[in-house]
């Protein structure tokens, strides 16, 4: 029993011993809190740094992170790459366009229209297609407008009604977001099928789709490769670009912070790379080419454009109504 | 000339959350919206430290960079301050400032944010000084009073400074020295780095 | 003074601010000026309503000293 007793108080003492020598000032002083170890060491410092979050009382739980860096990376990358790259690649798409414009000039009806038209696309399709290019060329404006606005326009216009154009932009864009899905959902139903690949689309590569040479017309059926080309990007591009930007109207909802400055930029990095995709769709359905405008706005085409750009189309049309080309 | 700045005393903040009070009464801050927070590190746990955080009014701001309607402008003092009228709610400079500062009046959808708010550094806003205009956007301008920030004018154990730059660092210098340990200040080096 | 140094090195420097701010007060004290405030406009941008600025009033001095102990 007295062996125990001995044992312990030895152990006690030789424990206290052992703690840190730090702690036993032998001067008198009143230990600060650096001795009692309360100092805030470079770790704690450095947890903060790289967004350590803690204790907020009275407040949401999410400002409980004092410092978050990746909004750097975001500013870096927003202001940054995106900013430039997007802005030459867009530069460089116009230019691209004019010089195409110069070289080729505006692919004409060889021979002349026929004066016979043909229904190409029915109201529905139309509809579908101004859905989504509607509410896709205001998406775009005030979409770029949103990036590049402050450099280019607000310096002219001045900051009281620039404010006031983007405000406006803003809704008009978190608007017509919607309209947009609406069209892409009715362009893939209507159009998804006619769009798939099919034999005649390795021809029409292997002719540069006839865009290079004059008088090269290799058969397609109702869309060409290019044209499937484009419609699959506005579908694959068009969705995630919608997704993304459902996600930043309602903020922090699906996704947190870092999530928010992802998804900000993918939504913008990709609806640049649309718009310069876009920009060639609407040179070629325009200026770009005699008779092919009319398809999507009175629905009809001139028979002889039909059978130069798309011959399978217009004998598999014709073998079904012969009456349609009267 | 003079560079305001904040600086918070992890060894001195004790979570009173007086700061937070007392710029939520000064500014009659709008509800739901703190301009200042007070935070717990390690709660409960050995090496607990609390710590006030608002706008640290930035050298380089990111905020100010990417607001699509530049509404942004820094004083002579270095205070970063925005104009509500041109704001247009996009939520931007939240997505960029690092202490989490800028707030918004209603957290809806469509980005029907609201103007935003943050700390003025108690310098109001591009209205008139002391106007009413100022007042009800901004709060109340006590820079032009020749006054320092509410909070930590206010904050009982001094652990949050604000004021000219090189007045704060000596203040926080000697007592770094008198405590023999220590020489972090949260967001200090973060916000005002090396581009003075 | 220093101005007459000043002068003969940096004869037409001292002339565009001369010609720029107007102020024929001595050359370091227009350079200082003129330097001052083309760095605010850089960086405030277009608007940047100053207002009174801060000041280090009796106010502010005793809140100083309130602090450091
Ligand atoms: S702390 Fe945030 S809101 Fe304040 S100046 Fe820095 S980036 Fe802007
Ligand atoms: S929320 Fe307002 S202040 Fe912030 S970036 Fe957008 S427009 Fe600028």
């Amino acid at each position: 029993m007295r062996w125990t007793t001995l044992l312990a108080v030895l152990m006690i003492a030789l424990g206290c011993w052992s703690l840190p020598a730090t702690a036993a000032s032998s001067d008198g002083d009143v230990p600060t809190s650096a001795q009692s170890g309360r100092i805030t060491d470079t770790d704690t410092w450095r947890a903060i740094r790289q967004g350590e979050a803690g204790f907020i009382s009275g407040q949401p739980e999410q400002r409980g992170q004092l410092i978050q860096s990746e909004g750097e990376a975001w500013r870096a990358a927003r202001n940054g790459k995106l900013a430039w790259y997007g802005g030459l690649a867009l530069v460089g798409v116009v230019l691209a366009i004019g010089a195409f414009y110069l070289i080729r000039g505006k692919i004409m009806i060889e021979g002349g229209p026929s004066g016979r038209q043909i229904l190409r696309f029915n109201k529905m399709e139309r509809i579908g297609h101004w859905l989504t290019a509607g509410s896709f060329l205001v998406l775009a404006v005030t979409g770029l407008n949103l990036m590049f606005g402050r450099w280019l326009l607000e310096p002219i216009i001045g900051k009281t009604l620039f404010s006031w154009l983007a405000w406006a932009g803003k809704w008009l864009h978190n608007l017509s977001g919607f309209v947009f899905i609406a069209g892409l959902v009715v362009i893939f139903v209507l159009w998804a099928k006619d769009n798939l690949w099919d034999r005649y689309d390795l021809g029409w590569i292997l002719h540069g789709g006839g865009l290079l040479k004059k008088g090269d017309h290799p058969p397609a059926a109702k869309f060409n490769f290019g044209q499937k080309t484009q419609f699959w990007m506005v579908i694959v591009i068009g969705t995630l670009v919608s997704s993304t930007g459902v996600s930043l109207l309602f903020p922090f909802t699906f996704a947190d912070m870092a999530g928010m400055q992802v998804m900000h930029l993918i939504h913008a990095a990709l609806a640049v790379l649309m718009v310069m995709a876009i920009l060639g769709h609407i040179y070629i359905g325009t200026i770009g080419m005699e008779g092919a405008s009319t398809a999507v706005t009175t629905g009809y085409v001139d028979r002889k454009w039909a059978s130069l750009h798309h011959s399978v189309w217009v004998e598999e049309t014709e073998a079904k109504e012969p009456k349609a080309a009267e | 000339m003079a560079r305001m700045k904040f600086l918070c005393d992890a060894e001195r903040c004790i979570h009173c959350s007086g700061c937070v009070t007392a710029c939520k009464n000064e500014h009659e801050v709008p509800w739901g919206i703190n301009r200042r927070r007070v935070v717990t590190i390690n709660d409960g746990k050995p090496g607990q430290r609390s710590l006030s955080v608002a706008c640290m009014h930035c050298s380089d701001a990111p905020c100010m960079a990417v607001c699509p309607v530049d509404c942004f402008y820094q004083t002579n003092d270095g205070i970063v301050l925005h104009n509500k009228d041109l704001c247009i709610g996009c939520g931007y400079c939240f997505y960029a400032c690092p202490f989490g500062a800028p707030q918004y009046p209603s957290t809806g959808n469509f980005g029907g944010r609201g103007k935003m708010d943050k700390c003025t550094f108690c310098a109001g806003g591009p209205e008139e000084d002391h106007s009413k205009a100022e007042l009800e956007k901004y709060g109340r301008n006590r820079i032009a009073e020749g006054k320092l920030p509410l909070c930590a004018e206010m904050c009982a154990t001094k652990a949050l400074l604000a004021g000219d730059g090189d007045m704060v660092s000596t203040i926080y210098r000697e007592r770094v020295m008198a405590r023999g340990f220590g020489s972090g200040a949260a967001g200090w080096g973060h916000a005002y780095g090396k581009k003075g | 003074m220093t101005e007459r140094p000043e002068k003969s090195k940096s004869v037409l420097d001292r002339r565009a601010f001369l010609r720029g701010v107007g102020l024929s007060a001595g050359a370091a004290g227009a350079a200082a000026m003129a330097v001052g405030s083309s760095n605010a406009d850089a960086k405030a941008g277009t608007e940047s309503r100053q207002g009174a600025g801060y000041r280090e009033t009796e106010h502010v001095r005793r809140a100083y000293e309130a602090a450091g102990f």
